[in-house]
């Protein structure tokens, strides 16, 4: 049987984004995308 | 003259790339501003609902060095949140969401309709993605602290170096060099995409780059079928970042667009591969003696 790759990354995946969720690293993302990039804008 | 085939759904694809614009920048979902979208949709755009993926991993590179040098354990500092969805998406879908969901990548495909004729960029600069994802997305921040892919990104330049000072004056006052230097970066990106295939796409995106390394492993697979195919070069016509489908479906450069599964001879077939009797792959190699004027 050849080895489903896409089926253990898939695993891997979900148990990452579930650590890092509990983690709190939503909010760590959603606080970093609420404000304002500067660099995106372009201004300094 | 070759009339292309292939299942109803695919001719729906710009429809798709608009209605995933539209919901990454509708504004009303902006309570889920921690999610990270699969494509490239900058999220200082005032419309964006999400977060920029590429944006969030060199924030996490920045935080890093300091998390780290406060003597937190490594695997607290990681970006586990980010790359797990990337990873799931790129694990089930390859570089679909390229092809069908990113913005920037709809936007190339909109302007790349000016001309018709499109020149296809060398194959080594596809590897300036990798270098860029590595480099600008994990090494420069983690060790000068600033994003400097975030810097000079054309979609910051467009969605938010545009938007954002016309809709609050009071951020023209910080426009100095970088901004202009932004906006040229914006606009040679732009002209690009007049003359050549996919230009961001093939050479630049650290985003797809990422997904590039998911695609021949994804659980979305095209097919090419040797004995179906006749060799009349329609797809390699057709293909939007410019390989020839024929060696290169699904491979890193591939953005799983399934253009070239519209093969009006149907030698190009896709699918989810769920049982362990895979049948991706079923590409037999290309006859000697085929080549295609491209
Ligand atoms: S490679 Fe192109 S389509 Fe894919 S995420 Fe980057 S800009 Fe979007
Ligand atoms: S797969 Fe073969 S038959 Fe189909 S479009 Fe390409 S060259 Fe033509
Ligand atoms: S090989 Fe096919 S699916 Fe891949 S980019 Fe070209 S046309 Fe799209």
């Amino acid at each position: 049987m050849k080895t489903r790759w896409w089926l253990i990354a898939t695993v891997v995946a979900g148990v990452m984004l579930g650590a890092g969720f509990y983690a709190g690293q939503w909010d760590t993302v959603k606080g970093w995308a609420q404000v304002l990039c500067t660099g995106c804008i372009g201004l300094y | 003259m070759k009339q292309p085939a292939g299942p109803r759904w695919l001719y729906y694809r710009g429809y798709v790339q608009f209605f995933s614009t539209l919901l990454a920048n509708s504004y009303f979902l902006r309570g889920l501003k921690g999610f990270c979208y699969p494509g490239l949709n900058c999220w200082s755009c005032p419309l964006a609902n999400f977060a920029c993926p590429i944006g969030a991993l060199q924030y996490s590179s920045i935080s890093a060095r300091g998390n780290l040098a406060n003597g937190k354990p490594l695997w607290s500092v990681l970006p586990l949140y980010v790359l797990g969805t990337l990873i799931l998406f790129a694990a089930l879908f390859g570089r679909m969401m390229c092809g069908w969901l990113c913005p920037f990548g709809w936007l190339q495909d909109l302007i790349g309709r000016l001309r018709r004729y499109k020149y296809k960029l060398p194959k080594w600069t596809g590897y300036i993605r990798y270098a860029i994802l590595i480099a600008g997305v994990f090494v420069i921040p983690y060790y000068t602290g600033e994003p400097w892919f975030t810097k000079l990104c054309p979609q910051g330049a467009l969605q938010g170096g545009i938007f954002q000072p016309l809709l609050h004056p009071e951020l023209r006052a910080g426009i100095q060099t970088m901004w202009y230097i932004k906006q040229g970066i914006l606009l040679a990106t732009l002209m690009a995409m007049v003359f050549i295939r996919r230009p961001f796409c093939v050479a630049i995106c650290p985003l797809g780059a990422f997904f590039s390394l998911f695609n021949r492993w994804s659980a979305w697979q095209i097919k090419y079928d040797a004995e179906a195919c006749t060799d009349c070069g329609w797809c390699v016509e057709h293909c939007p970042v410019g390989i020839d489908p024929r060696r290169e479906v699904n491979g890193a450069n591939c953005i799983s667009c399934l253009e070239c599964q519209k093969c009006p001879y149907g030698a190009i077939h896709s699918g989810l591969r769920w049982g362990p009797e895979s049948t991706a792959r079923l590409s037999k190699g290309v006859p000697s003696g085929s080549e295609v004027p491209s």
